[in-house]
């Protein structure tokens, strides 16, 4: 079963922000179990939400807009069993939460009214499921776990520590192999599954359809970004097409090179510039440029077939040679010159330098994080007007998710695996960037995580947000300034006030450990290399 | 162990009837998944045919807009007094359910499992290996257990298991002619015997605590306000009608649907077992999600209103129009069920809609809860638990009501 | 526990200098371990005067008795000052300039998120880790309401108590370095005298050493070789004869250890600018104001008790319960379980598979060394032992192509150790004498919540270090499961706590001039 990310965002009437604070610090307050305070924890929800991973309720503040209320899900499976299930938990608190929205302009008005009206019994859900929203990006540290194996193994891998603990020595002298078949037989009982083959977490299915959809955008972006040197080509011959070239590309790349360095004291000396990446990845590049070239061949040739009236060895010829000066273009004049755009922007950009966090959320954020293994954020940000910079934000993070959908297949970006399942959505009619995540360990960690092992995307990502700090050619400098980042994102932020986790004291990494451990016992025989580290797990 | 006397159903239906409705019945699902798919809310005539799982929970919990249409029959059967199944939502209504619920305690279910239980044991284990279950088992069993617990004694002349069985069958099912006849005499005289053992009861000065009847009569002692003999008659009357006749209705069916899916059979029989009443439970009550007691609900517009108000399916109905909820159709809805062809034991409760929604959710949903499981684990713990060889293997029907089922299993 | 040896006489000389400019306004401590004077006395003291204002006067009585000495060259004796918000609150800092100090530091070490994070106390009750009955002093910094009037933080449904109070309140930390103990015995009270003429009370005094052993090694009080790992601070400017590139396995950035430098997330903190004459801030373009920040330093103190004899006979009990070693058909020592728990021998070699890594220098064990390639699976040093834990290096990587990303990484949480311990060493480690004994136990770092707080809460105490499960630093945390790896399977034991908090809290180290500052006040 697919895990789905989910969130819904709802304006909040000012005169009730006070009383939907309450209603969410009650609904914690009232259901919160276990360790002293501890948040996260609630077994009667997990219970009547047998397929939720994730669930928060928070409400986002700001001194620049109203408040907004932000309903955030993770789930296994179909969406309106989901919300039926939800709706049957928490009904009248979300009724009553509604009850402090403002009122929807758009035509799920009348059903907001019928949802609210007083005494109402009329189903919450429709009218939440109408404002659902889709994740621009999201991510998954656990990809292809659903909430039902990641709790069986969890089982079954403390049968395992309970069996090795009661084995004592017994162990002593024996391969790991034999130490695997003594488990398996003694857990299989218990463990019926471990009889069957595990199923593969990502389907090959899922995996070609990744790797086409971002085929897909891709070559429809490039193919695109062809057509201004395709169509100077059609319009000039191969002399005065050279000539203007020159006189266009040579000053553009003067001016890229004396622009693309960072101004003033920006620098962060980051390895990773985005020139290095490209050129140690140079032979991609050109082989990527290769596949457009014959896969654009054929479209750009049907084009001059039926405009231009061209036969077909001659519009085949044509548009070879129409697409040749449009890569030469894309290359040579256009990439640069979008970065010299951007390249203006980032230096007349504003970055807040000393961000103001309201000291009364801040507490109440401290106050509810680092009681388990996991903790959660939310986090609004308003997105920065340019048109590059919109485009970046509404194409490049859909890239982006593609990008890491079709590459990340083990929970590691970069080198951090700390995120079990995080989200980012443009709220408010696209004009903010909502980010949500549930993660391991403290918020400082998760930051210096971001900071140290994958400052670059998170700098791609949220380059285009009001007051991020200083940025240099879309992925260089930004986030790499550890404090003023962190200070930027703390003051984004918003108390989270209600938050469920299936699996609070699972970590990531533990999880996958878990995996392994269940993986490695469903085998009837293992190599004694591959036992002997699948016995390192244990 | 089957009593003697006179069929307890009545044979009416002819075969070529039986057949249709039998085809009918196994059509549903199908029917409802197009209906669900095309059109969702069905008008054909005055009658509203409502399929989606969101709609089905609008109509039940609009209890204003879309009454009970069991007044009429009801004020027959009792005499001209109203009772709560029929009513809406007024004081007198909430009052009548209050005093009622009053009466039945939470630590009763106890006391009525480990009873129904016993003597479901006794019936499978002197079964000797066959037993035709309908009658002899979910019949005989609930029959004896409310009487005991509802205080209604068996009447010397008659067979309290048809009066009440034809009596659901009129409130709730059919109106013909011959039905009627049976009615005209049968009600006043269940009337008359709950009178005269009410009578009988306060005579003997015996209020113990243990029935619903002796409870009542304590209360009508201490002087409470409300408990006079009629409203203890009527609600007598009330619950032996709508409740023993439905147990043999949907234990048979939720039997059938076991003994079509061996692995639910086998997971029901290990939960049995165990003993592990509430996952017992919920096999039955899930296999009844194939086959509920009724595919549909039935209400009527107390005015013009609209279903799915602010939805695109958004659908008008006129005052006095009948709308009929399919709550076999809301639980097996995809948008809000999740994998409803899945035979899944450990559903959340809010994906059942057997006992209806909102303010007529059915009284008897405690007693129900206790029964079901107790009735069916014994025999659901015999070994090789099968069909017996047709016809006799095969769920019959007469009419609307199951007739017959005949298991085997192994002796001990 | 965590390059280069206190004992490691380079230390103090070439390891690494601040470079001229910057050395003779830096103290000393930060950048030396003083193991050329073994002998401190620990003062901690208490401001005793009504209202907060006018404190300085004390600082300029101690420039008279115990002047406090930078980091300029090695000398006979030295003398270091840390002192708490609460002090500098008292001494008639303003607001608007405690403002500009780091957040941890302000609101001490005990406050009530602050204690869950480090496992100090989980909501309402000390964690094991602590002595009986809690600390015995902190800065006792009150509870900082945020000033909320909404009532929003009232309402929150809370199950721990914020307000925490120690018995002893410490404002300032006073730590005479000397060669001898009488000499530094006689220092010790000298200044406790001239202190108690501006109403400033000695309220814990700690003679504490070094204690070399008779190889010149400093051992701690349950006998392992201490002190080894420290990282090395590099700046292409401010660190005199700074190699082109930091350490490849120690170096961090100098920013890290002092304020106002570059650090590891190329930041470079500024502090409050005051007026150098006056009390108040100065005007931001103020070429003559002072960054109190500036070439100062946050240290982090936790006065910790060790029960050697629980620690050694719990060890003992452990090993017994392992059986004989398979390898050798001989039982474990207690010996062999306490390397383990620590991560190194006895003699501070870290711990390999088969054994321990070979020296380089044959006089010190080598510190330059990393997981991965070795010892991945720690077969050899227990993957949550004690020093693996306190400094992961490149072991949290799972693939070759991560090492690199992750000892960088690792990095940026170093802090410099300063310890040093009291008590007399233990006669016979089995037998409890009832004698208290312990470690002073300091730490130096810029950023105390990426540094010292992330290591305690991230690494040391985390249950979910690496794919561990319900385990925390076999030394410091509480009781609960450790696990050593072994073929076939790893050997999981329980062990309890025998190192508790006695008291602590964080501490502002000025830089010379910032103490100049304070003394006018």
């Amino acid at each position: 079963m697919r895990l789905n990310t989910r969130s819904i965002s709802l304006e909040v009437k000012p005169s009730h922000e006070d009383k939907l604070v309450r209603l969410l610090v009650d609904l914690r307050g009232g259901r919160s179990v276990g360790r002293e305070g501890e948040p996260g924890h609630y077994p009667d929800i997990l219970a009547r939400l047998p397929t939720c991973h994730f669930l928060s309720i928070c409400m986002v503040e700001s001194s620049d807009y109203d408040p907004l209320l932000v309903i955030e899900a993770n789930f296994d499976g179909p969406e309106g069993p989901f919300w039926a299930q939800l709706q049957a938990v928490l009904g009248e608190a979300l009724r009553e939460a509604l009850r402090c929205c403002k009122r929807p302009l758009d035509d799920t008005a009348e059903l907001y009214d019928l949802v609210t009206a007083h005494r109402s019994r009329r189903d919450p859900a429709p009218f939440l499921e109408r404002h659902v929203m889709r994740p621009k990006a999201f991510f998954h540290g656990n990809r292809g776990l659903p909430r039902e194996r990641i709790l069986a193994e969890k089982a079954l891998a403390e049968a395992v520590e309970q069996r090795l603990h009661d084995g004592g020595g017994a162990w002593n002298g024996k391969s790991s192999e034999d130490v695997r078949l003594a488990l398996r037989s003694q857990l299989m009982p218990r463990f019926e599954w471990l009889g069957q083959k595990p199923a593969a977490r990502i389907p090959l299915g899922e995996s070609l359809l990744d790797w086409a959809k971002l085929a897909a955008v891709l070559f429809l972006v490039l193919h695109l970004a062809l057509v201004p040197g395709a169509i100077l080509a059609a319009l000039l011959g191969n002399t005065a097409l050279g000539v203007l070239l020159a006189l266009v590309a040579v000053p553009v790349w003067l001016f890229f090179t004396r622009y693309r360095r960072p101004a003033g004291d920006v620098g962060t000396s980051s390895s990773n510039t985005l020139l290095s990446l490209a050129r140690t990845n140079a032979f991609k590049i050109i082989g990527a440029l290769a596949v457009l070239f014959l896969l654009s061949w054929p479209v750009s040739a049907s084009v001059n077939l039926v405009a231009k009236d061209m036969a077909w060895p001659e519009a085949w010829q044509a548009s070879a040679r129409q697409l040749a000066w449009g890569i030469v273009w894309l290359v040579a004049v256009l990439v640069p010159a979008a970065l010299i755009w951007m390249r203006y922007l980032e230096r007349h950009d504003s970055s807040q330098d000393g961000p103001v966090t309201d000291p009364v959320a801040l507490r109440q954020m401290r106050e509810m994080e680092d009681w388990i293994p996991q903790n959660h954020m939310v986090s609004v940000v308003s997105l920065r007007p340019q048109i590059p910079r919109r485009a970046m934000s509404y194409i490049g993070t859909p890239l982006i998710h593609l990008a890491l959908r079709a590459a990340v297949r083990d929970g590691y970006l970069g080198s951090m695996r700390t995120i079990h399942c995080a989200q980012w959505a443009f709220v408010n009619n696209g004009s903010r960037l909502l980010f949500l995540s549930n993660y391991d360990l403290s918020w400082e960690s998760y930051f210096d995580d971001f900071i140290e092992k994958a400052h670059e995307g998170v700098t791609a990502v949220w380059c285009g947000s009001v007051g991020f700090p200083p940025v240099t050619m879309i992925i260089e400098d930004g986030a790499a300034h550890g404090r003023a980042f962190k200070n930027w994102a703390r003051h984004s932020m918003s108390p989270t006030r209600f938050w469920v986790s299936a699996y609070p004291t699972l970590t990531v990494d533990q999880i996958e450990r878990n995996n392994r451990i269940a993986n490695g016992l469903c085998a009837a025989s293992l190599p004694p290399a591959a036992a002997r580290q699948w016995a390192d797990d244990l | 162990m089957t009593r003697t006397g006179a069929p307890i159903l009545r044979n009416r239906t002819g075969k070529l009837k039986q057949w249709v409705m039998n085809r009918v019945r196994a059509a549903l699902p199908g029917l409802f998944a197009a209906f669900r798919r095309l059109w969702p809310i069905a008008k054909i005539g005055s009658v509203h045919v409502v399929t989606l799982h969101d709609d089905v929970r609008e109509v039940l919990l609009t209890d204003k807009a879309f009454k009970v249409p069991y007044a009429k029959k009801l004020v027959v059967l009792m005499e001209g007094h109203e009772a709560f199944i029929g009513m809406q939502d007024t004081d007198a209504y909430r009052s009548q359910l209050g005093r009622l619920e009053s009466l039945a305690r939470p630590e009763d279910m106890d006391w009525l499992a480990d009873a129904t239980e016993q003597r479901a044991e006794a019936i499978v284990a002197a079964s000797g290996g066959r037993l035709e279950v309908v009658d002899t088992l979910f019949r005989t069993v609930t029959f004896d257990i409310l009487e005991d617990y509802f205080g209604v004694t068996k009447p010397e002349i008659g067979d309290m298991r048809i009066w009440s069985t034809r009596m659901f069958e009129y409130q709730f099912l059919g109106s013909d002619e011959s039905l009627y006849e049976e009615i005209e005499w049968m009600a006043p005289a269940l009337l008359r015997h709950i009178e005269d053992i009410i009578e009988k009861r306060r005579a003997s000065g015996d209020f113990s605590q243990k029935d619903l009847l002796g409870r009542a009569l304590a209360l009508q002692q201490q002087g409470e306000k409300g408990w006079d003999d009629l409203f203890i008659r009527t609600m007598l009357s009330a619950l032996v009608i709508g409740g023993p006749p439905q147990p043999p209705m949907v234990l048979p069916q939720a039997l059938e649907q076991l003994l079509r899916r061996p692995d639910a059979l086998a997971s029901a029989q290990k939960a049995a077992r165990e003993p592990d009443e509430a996952l017992t439970f919920g096999h039955i009550f899930e296999a009844l999600r194939f086959d509920p007691i009724s595919p549909i609900l039935p209400r009527e517009a107390t005015c013009d209103c609209v279903i799915a108000q602010g939805t695109k399916r958004s659908h008008k109905v006129a005052k006095g129009d009948k709308v009929l909820a399919a709550i076999q159709s809301a639980m097996s809805d995809p948008r809000r069920i999740p994998s409803p062809g899945s035979f899944i034991p450990t559903r959340q409760p809010h994906e059942y809609l057997h006992f209806g929604l909102g303010l007529h959710e059915c009284f008897g949903r405690h007693i129900n809860r206790a029964m079901f499981p107790a009735i069916c684990a014994p025999l659901l713990r015999r070994k090789n638990l099968r069909r017996a060889k047709r016809p006799a293997g095969k769920l019959a029907y007469e009419g609307f009501f199951p007739a017959s089922l005949t298991v085997v299993f192994d002796k001990d | 526990m965590g390059g280069r040896p206190v004992s490691d006489k380079n230390l103090d000389g070439s390891s690494w200098k601040l470079a001229k400019s910057h050395a003779h306004e830096v103290q000393g401590m930060v950048v030396s371990g003083f193991s050329h004077l073994p002998i401190s006395q620990t003062l901690l003291l208490q401001f005793k005067w009504p209202g907060t204002a006018h404190g300085g006067k004390w600082l300029q009585k101690l420039e008279k008795v115990a002047p406090v000495t930078p980091a300029d060259g090695k000398q006979d004796s030295s003398v270091s000052l840390g002192i708490t918000a609460t002090g500098l609150r008292k001494m008639g800092v303003g607001e608007e300039i405690l403002a500009g100090f780091s957040q941890p530091f302000r609101e001490g070490m005990f406050q009530t998120d602050r204690m869950r994070r480090l496992n100090d106390r989980v909501g309402k009750d000390w964690s094991e880790c602590v002595i009986k009955g809690g600390p015995l002093w902190s800065a006792n910094t009150p509870f900082d309401h945020a000033g909320d009037g909404s009532g929003q933080l009232a309402n929150l449904p809370r199950r721990d108590s914020i307000e925490v109070e120690t018995e002893l309140t410490v404002h300032a930390i006073l730590i005479i370095h000397c060669k001898e103990a009488p000499e530094a015995a006689a220092w010790a009270q000298r200044t406790a005298d001239v202190l108690k003429q501006c109403d400033v009370d000695v309220v814990r005094a700690k003679e504490t050493t070094l204690g070399f052993d008779g190889e010149g090694m400093v051992r701690e009080h349950y006998g392992f070789v201490d002190g080894l790992s420290q990282p090395i601070p590099w700046d292409e400017k401010a660190v005199h004869d700074a190699p082109p590139e930091p350490d490849p396995v120690n170096g961090i950035a100098l920013g890290d250890v002092l304020l106002g430098h570059v650090d590891g997330h190329h930041e470079v903190t500024k502090g409050p600018l005051v007026e150098r004459q006056g009390k108040g801030l100065a005007d931001p373009d103020d070429k003559e104001g002072l960054d109190l920040l500036f070439n100062g330093t946050y240290l982090v103190v936790r006065e910790l008790r060790q029960d050697v004899a629980g620690f050694w006979k719990s060890a003992k009990r452990i090993a017994r319960s392992m059986g004989p070693d398979p390898k050798t058909g001989r039982p474990f020592g207690e010996d062999w379980v306490g390397e383990r728990v620590i991560g190194r021998s006895m003699a501070g070699d870290v711990l390999r598979p088969g054994g321990v890594l070979k020296r380089k220098d044959p006089a010190v064990p080598d510190n330059d060394f990393l997981y991965f390639d070795d010892d991945r699976a720690g077969l050899g040093c227990p993957l949550g032992s004690h020093i693996r834990r306190g400094n992961p290096r490149d072991g949290l990587a799972t693939k070759p192509s991560q090492t690199k990303s992750l000892l960088a990484s690792s990095n940026r949480h170093r802090i410099i150790r300063r310890a040093r311990k009291f008590g007399p060493y233990i006669e016979d480690r089995m037998v409890d004498d009832g004698v208290e004994r312990g470690l002073m136990f300091g730490v130096i770092n810029a950023d105390i919540e990426r540094q010292f707080e992330f290591v305690q809460q991230t690494w040391m105490m985390s249950p979910s270090f690496r794919t561990l499960f319900d385990e925390t630093d076999p030394l410091l945390g509480p009781k609960s499961h450790f696990s050593m790896g072994a073929e076939p399977v790893r050997r999981r034991v329980t062990v309890h706590n025998h190192t508790r908090l006695a008291g602590g809290d964080y501490f502002f180290m000025p830089s010379l001039p910032a103490i100049e500052w304070l003394s006018r006040l």
